[in-house]
């Protein structure tokens, strides 16, 4: 079982649109796959038009065992399975630092399902919280959308400057060039002269600024599912294919 | 977690009616139709039935399903075109080890072919999400595409939906529609003309304790008769080796009713069907050790070292070239008018018995429960004495020999089974049956060991090659050997556990007055 978590600690920039189809196309090739919507917002829930149950909320989601069982629900698609996140999740770093082992809880929460998911997929709230390191420590890999502009390489650089004092792995992140324009200078600029800094790492495949990717918040389908042929359907084939040869 | 609920639609209920009553109550959507083609199949003996499975091909797939429920265990592709035989044939997955447990060395035949129109649905809640999917199954026998034979409605749930599923399970309970259990596959087989679990070798005839002893012969010899016609057609077309089993020993249940029950009819008959039914016999004895010969390949493989293995490939290579002449005999035989002669008579005499003519012998006319008893335990004594002065170096032969009297006695427990209480009967049985296995496998191994002792006897070592081949025999027969005395040793503990005080008892309780 290997654990993704799609995380960035700038919001708006497509970790929610990416873990989607990310887990989209995993469960279509046949693995047994579980989105996990750590966000408040709840944007992936939104997208697969799953709702949690009302009595669900961060407490029960930290206590782990049958209340989570309970409140996993089957997407529209085969292979796919969701937790919806709650509105309580925005105060989730409080709670968990009312409990032991505040940093790794959440991968405890997940170990149960070692055998059941192939692919657990976390969509990350954007900040960097006691909930970020408990994500940091489950996580097998960090894939992290930037926007390639001056200031989301500065955001990212804090982001690999946390993990080297907390001494946590650094080869877990793994970068990736998200809502990509190229008629922008500047995005043509960062992203010629970033990945030469060998301590980026960059995935070569990128993600464009597309209109189908904001579609997907009316037609509430993966852009993979609704336009298999599009430039960014095929652009986020490309980057699982690469994520998983290089990190899984 | 995965449940799934299935309902037969009566007859009285149009499909149209029911998917717009669906569609009137709840959200749907994506009413898609497709068509499916299943090809079902089972062996002989109804074991997938039995086991309350079901299998069958659909498109270049092979599924498992419950039969209960109709929920897919275990599938396969299967891309040939040619019928799935064994579970060998499969390639390594669930689908092959489920079906190596319960099929074992049987052949799977071609049972009935349907063709549905399926009609899909998907229940949505007020967010449009789907919260269950429904399939409506419309079944035709192949061949009869007019007549609807059966009309399933299957309800899929999907995971964290389960309310949603209640209520719509409840709603189609609310229309009268019966829950599926096995009843589906019996409609499908049935409109296909075939009565599942019907054959069956175990003995279930029932016998009344006062009823005359020639009758009671005649039925457990009728029921016998029955499985060998049964089992004809599948020796003559090879379909797989249980069918000359179950003939074979369906044969020597009928000439050890004849030879253990005596002085039932006239003396002059008794002799001339046990000869004739012997002749039968040894027509079929040849074929069989072959059969048992090529079934234990793999066996024999795994007891040499893997250098050697190879050179088995020259012996089995004979067995099966063998094997296939015997085969064609035996077929010729069962066409052959000696065959015919010997059945018809057989049939005839048994079909047109009529007691209390004065040809019959003096214990024709009793009560068979008396001669039941009688039989089973001077049987049973005879076994009890024998055992029990076996030592730890008799002979070979006396084991043979108790074996032989093992096995009348089991037969004899079995024929008058239904005269005696149910659960009593039934351990007397099960411990005589676990002696005779134990008796079984030594004569196993001696009778193999014997095999390739002449085999390599045969050979001349003139080659390298030839040498090598001694060489595995050898390791092989050495292997067996150590096997056989692993075996003897276990039997004194085995004749131990049925010599036992209960086991004693019990024998003394059904079978004598005295307690």
């Amino acid at each position: 079982m290997k654990i993704i978590a799609l995380y960035s600690i700038k919001g708006g920039v497509g970790k929610t649109a990416s873990a989607v189809n990310l887990s989209y196309i995993a469960a279509r090739e046949g693995a047994s796959t579980l989105l996990c919507d750590l966000d408040p917002q709840g944007s992936a829930s939104y997208y697969f038009r799953i709702r949690p149950s009302k009595k669900f909320n961060r407490k029960k989601f930290l206590k782990g065992g049958k209340v989570i069982d309970k409140n996993i629900k089957g997407t529209d698609y085969l292979n796919l399975d969701m937790l919806p996140a709650d509105f309580s999740y925005r105060n989730l770093d409080v709670a968990l630092d009312d409990l032991k082992r505040s940093r790794t809880r959440l991968k405890q929460i997940f170990k149960p399902y070692n055998g059941e998911y192939e692919y657990i997929f976390l969509d990350c709230p954007p900040n960097i919280t006691l909930v970020s390191e408990n994500v940091f420590f489950a996580a097998d890999c960090l894939i992290v959308p930037c926007i390639p502009t001056t200031l989301s390489i500065l955001t990212f650089e804090k982001l690999v400057r946390f993990f080297k004092d907390k001494r946590l792995a650094r080869g877990k992140i793994q970068p990736f060039f998200s809502m990509v324009e190229k008629r922008k200078k500047m995005h043509r600029d960062i992203i010629r002269q970033v990945p030469d800094k060998k301590k980026y790492n960059f995935l070569t495949s990128q993600i464009p600024y597309t209109a189908d990717i904001e579609k997907m918040g009316l037609t509430r389908e993966p852009v993979v599912s609704f336009k298999p042929k599009s430039k960014a359907a095929k652009a986020y084939e490309k980057l699982w294919q690469e994520i998983k040869k290089r990190a899984l | 977690m995965e449940k799934m609920a299935r309902f037969i639609v009566p007859d009285t209920i149009r499909t149209n009616d029911l998917i717009s009553g669906i569609a009137g109550s709840f959200s749907v959507k994506k009413i898609r139709s497709a068509s499916s083609r299943k090809q079902y199949c089972d062996t002989f003996d109804w074991r997938l039935q039995g086991n309350n499975l079901v299998l069958y091909r659909e498109n270049r797939m092979y599924r498992l399903a419950s039969l209960a429920t109709g929920m897919v265990k275990a599938e396969a592709a299967w891309p040939s075109r040619k019928q799935l035989k064994f579970w060998g044939d499969l390639a390594d997955g669930p689908l092959r080890d489920i079906l190596h447990q319960v099929l074992d060395m049987r052949a799977l035949l071609p049972r009935a072919v349907t063709i549905s129109r399926i009609r899909t649905m998907h229940i949505l809640n007020r967010d449009a999400k789907t919260v269950m999917h429904v399939r409506l199954e419309r079944y035709f026998l192949a061949g009869s595409p007019q007549k609807p034979i059966l009309t399933s409605l299957s309800l899929e749930p999907v995971r964290g939906y389960y309310k949603q599923f209640e209520e719509f399970r409840k709603y189609v309970a609310g229309l009268g529609l019966a829950p599926e259990n096995d009843n589906a596959m019996l409609i499908i087989y049935n409109a296909a003309g075939l009565a599942p679990g019907t054959y069956s070798t175990k003995l279930d005839i029932h016998l009344a304790a006062d009823q005359a002893a020639s009758l009671a012969a005649v039925d457990i010899c009728k029921s016998q008769l029955h499985i060998m016609k049964q089992n004809e057609s599948g020796i003559m077309a090879d379909i797989d080796c249980e069918f000359l089993h179950d003939f074979r020993v369906a044969l020597r249940r009928t000439r050890a009713a004849l030879s253990q029950l005596k002085n039932l009819f006239a003396p002059e008959i008794t002799m001339r069907f046990k000869k004739e039914l012997a002749v039968i016999g040894s027509m079929t004895n040849r074929l069989r050790d072959l059969d048992v010969y090529l079934l234990k390949r793999e066996t024999y493989q795994a007891m040499l070292p893997a250098e050697l293995r190879p050179k088995l490939d020259h012996l089995f290579t004979n067995l099966v070239a063998e094997r296939r002449r015997e085969y064609l005999r035996l077929t010729r035989k069962l066409k052959g008018p000696e065959y015919q002669a010997i059945m018809t008579d057989w049939e005839t005499f048994l079909q047109s018995y009529e007691p209390g003519n004065d040809r019959d012998g003096k214990n024709a006319g009793r009560p068979v429960l008396n001669l039941a008893r009688k039989y089973i335990f001077k049987s049973y004594a005879k076994v009890i004495k024998q055992g029990r002065k076996m030592g730890e170096d008799a002979p070979d032969g006396e084991l043979h020999r108790l074996r032989l009297n093992c096995k009348k006695m089991r037969y004899l427990l079995e024929f008058f089974s239904s005269l005696f209480p149910a659960d009593r009967i039934g351990i007397l049985v099960k411990h005589s049956k676990k002696l005779q296995e134990n008796l079984g496998d030594f004569n196993d191994l001696f009778v193999q060991q014997k095999a390739l002792r002449d085999y390599l006897e045969k050979q001349v070592p003139k080659s390298s090659e030839a040498i090598d081949i001694a060489a595995a025999i050898g390791g092989l027969i050495t292997n067996l050997s150590r096997k056989k005395q692993e075996v003897r040793q276990v039997f004194s503990e085995t004749f131990k556990q049925f010599d036992h005080q209960e086991n004693n008892r019990l024998f003394l309780e059904l079978f004598t007055d005295k307690h």
